[in-house]
């Protein structure tokens, strides 16, 4: 018995020998950290974008940061374009929210600048109306831009939906080190989308905007970001959710929602009312999800139901992963306690990401293919990160439904007679393309 | 004679235990790592490989669990247990270097006893009989003890801080329990409440194993260990046992440990 042990155990040292020689080996042919960015030293204020959260005919959050820490920080807007000279805007409001964006050890080393967070509400505003804004800190002012708030009297229109836009490569990642053409390319994609279709109203956006929510992953995102802005400087709205690499203080610093009406602001679940005629609901995956947002969920859907030609909810986690494993506690707890109640409020379509890969369910219901009262789930995440292969012997991604890996952005189309979804590769090529019709409400909500 | 006869059975049994924590351990990690784990995510992600090495590497490291876990409970050999706990150790770090889960920061403390569990085993089966019936009072065999008590006490209290702190599955956890099993739809603010009790306990019986080697502590730590960990099962289905799996060490260790303080007279063996 001793000399089998002595012989196992030589033979398993040469085993984990040789196993962590093949790892040493494997991990060269990985992608080497590349210092290729430069951070940009200008100390202007930087990094505007506009949030969209309840009510976006009639509201909107107005954020960018500062180098340095500033004492006036205003925006001024109306609609009228008004170039650099504050005095051309009807109305101006100072920003409500300001602080240090908190800065780890490990953005230091990176050598991000220290910054700080700003951010206004803007409220009272026109729907459908263009909005011409310009931002003032201490005096430095952001190049000026417009956005459109969206309609409320149920005119048709078009949203983005895409979500994972962080990056691999070496730790840390995506912090300017590695190269992020991918993610890039698709912002330019996007601005080229919003150059093509002026009648898209906002980016929902699926979560995991960034490796993570510090400062030196959130600062390359922001510094991406700028991308999206079209050449005639109109900006495209964000609708946020969180996903689970957003989980730190700086997401909440730098993705300030305002007040909330019916939840916490930093809880990232609500509604927003699109067109007047139509509702995203947008969920949290990552706290609690049977508590109280299953809570308020089961209150909030059926009331949306009956008001709204189209119903759609966003979240991070998918209940119907096409990469990832089908029995993971998350997924299944989506399953059970969040898609039941869609089920029964008869949403229409689901926007789900996490996964890096592009898939379209066939229409599910009760856990099997059904046609007529199923609900599709698209998305999965491809927003510049590196892509898996897809599952695709799952059932729920077979014909008629699709999964592939590719990065993408879907591009959906509301009217009263149906919904088109397209989704849109990095080279701007049609990857999948389908359609929704209206539901017969009255059938299949109890 | 009844006294002499548990003793005698209970170094066998107390080993079996210690096998059975290891196999489902290495069971668990089988199915997790060839669902998809934090293990493929960083070769992916962190190391540019590609999604199909990524996979591969994966699923070979899955086989090769499997079969050490079998070798284990057929006959536990050192340099197996070492490796395993290699594994552990480097797969913990990985789920804390890839982030995105709450508390990921805290997963090699939160992994302390699946970590430990092989290399407790190892240093059992260098012990002589008269130490694995008994607790020792001295030499390597007490500092076995304290090392795997220490790792009881590990595990414990981060899981307490995650409890404090409203671990989000917790809470979901808590509220299915009480739905589930007595009918009452608790809110989320009271189940936040019960866990910061929950957490409070278990971080004040953390520190309390390291200095007072009771039998009921322990008695309790695998209760609480095996019951939390069946609790995934009771809110989502047979279909996540694999989480019970991965958490066998924090149910028979803890065992393993009160049958042996007990067998010693827990007074006499008393104490770090």
């Amino acid at each position: 018995m001793q000399e089998m042990t002595n012989v196992m155990n030589g033979l398993f040292r040469w085993i984990c020998g040789l196993g962590l020689l093949g790892i040493f080996f494997l991990s060269g042919c990985g992608e080497k950290p590349v210092k290729n960015e430069s951070i940009d030293s200008d100390p202007d204020p930087r990094h505007e974008r506009v949030i969209f959260t309840e009510q976006p005919g009639r509201h909107a959050i107005v954020s960018w940061t500062t180098m340095m820490e500033s004492e006036k920080n205003t925006v001024y807007y109306g609609t009228e374009p008004g170039g650099r000279d504050p005095e051309a805007y009807k109305n101006s409001i100072d920003s409500v929210q300001d602080g240090k964006i908190t800065m780890e050890p490990e953005d230091i080393e990176e050598g991000v600048p220290e910054a700080y967070f700003h951010h206004a509400e803007l409220d009272e505003l026109e729907p459908s109306t263009t909005y011409y804004v310009l931002i003032e800190s201490d005096g430095e002012f952001i190049e000026p831009f417009h956005f459109i708030t969206a309609p409320v009297d149920g005119r048709e229109f078009k949203i983005i939906s895409a979500g994972d836009s962080r990056l691999g490569g070496a730790h840390p990642r995506y912090a300017g080190r590695t190269p992020h053409e991918d993610r890039k390319n698709m912002n330019r994609r996007i601005a080229t989308l919003l150059e093509k279709n002026p009648d898209i109203i906002a980016f929902a956006h699926g979560g995991d905007w960034g490796d993570t929510g510090d400062w030196r992953h959130l600062y390359w995102w922001f510094e991406d970001n700028e991308l999206i802005r079209t050449e005639n400087d109109r900006l495209l709205p964000f609708v946020v959710t969180r996903g689970n690499h957003d989980m730190s203080v700086g997401f909440e610093e730098n993705f300030w929602l305002g007040s909330l009406s019916e939840s916490e602001d930093r809880d990232y679940y609500f509604k927003t009312n699109l067109n007047g005629g139509s509702s995203l609901v947008t969920l949290n995956t990552e706290i609690s999800m049977t508590g109280d947002q299953l809570s308020w969920l089961k209150q909030t859907l059926p009331e949306l139901r009956s008001g709204s030609r189209w119903l759609l909810v966003q979240y991070h986690r998918p209940a119907w992963p096409a990469v990832k494993d089908f029995d993971r506690g998350d997924f299944v707890r989506i399953r059970q306690n969040w898609v039941p109640l869609f089920e029964k409020s008869a949403v229409d379509l689901v926007l789900e990401s996490d996964g890096h890969a592009l898939k379209r369910t066939v229409p599910i219901h009760d856990n099997v293919h059904d046609p007529e009262r199923g609900i599709v789930y698209i998305g999965e995440g491809g927003l510049g990160v590196p892509q898996r292969k897809p599952d695709r012997e799952r059932w729920f991604v077979q014909e008629p439904g699709m999964t592939e890996s590719v990065h993408h952005v879907w591009l959906l189309d509301f009217s009263e007679e149906m919904l088109r979804m397209t989704a849109i590769g990095i080279d701007g090529e049609v990857l999948d393309e389908s359609v929704l019709k209206p539901r017969e409400l009255p059938v299949l909500v109890e | 004679m009844m006294r002499r006869s548990f003793l005698a059975l209970s170094v066998p049994l107390k080993e079996g235990l210690l096998r059975l924590a290891v196999l489902g351990w290495c069971l668990g990690m089988f199915v997790y790592l060839r669902g998809g784990s934090t293990l493929g995510g960083y070769f992916f992600m962190t190391l540019g490989w590609s999604h199909d090495k990524s996979v591969l590497v994966e699923h070979l490291a899955a086989w090769t669990l499997l079969a050490a876990g079998i070798s284990v409970i057929l006959y536990p050999i050192r340099s197996v247990l070492l490796a395993l706990s290699l594994v552990s150790i480097f797969y913990a770090w990985t789920a804390m270097e890839q982030g995105g889960a709450p508390f990921s920061q805290f997963s090699l403390a939160s992994s302390a006893l699946r970590i430990a569990t092989p290399l407790f085993l190892a240093g059992w089966i260098m012990l002589p009989e008269t130490d694995r019936n008994q607790v020792p009072v001295g030499g390597a065999g007490r500092w076995i003890v304290r090392f795997i008590v220490l790792m009881c006490a590990i595990t414990f209290f981060a899981h307490g801080v995650e409890a404090f702190r409203a671990h989000p599955g917790f809470i979901d956890m808590t509220l299915s329990f009480f739905r589930e099993l007595t009918g009452w739809s608790m809110s989320e603010s009271t189940a936040i409440g019960f866990l910061r009790i929950v957490g409070l306990v278990d971080i004040a019986i953390a520190i309390v194993i390291l200095f007072w080697w009771h039998p009921g502590l322990f008695l309790w730590m695998a209760f609480w260990g095996g019951f939390t960990a069946l609790l995934r099962t009771i809110e989502l289905g047979p279909g996540v046992y694999v989480e019970v799996l991965l958490r066998f060490p924090h149910f028979f260790v803890p065992l393993v440990l009160f049958l042996w303080v007990r067998n010693g007279g827990w007074r006499m063996v008393n104490g770090g």
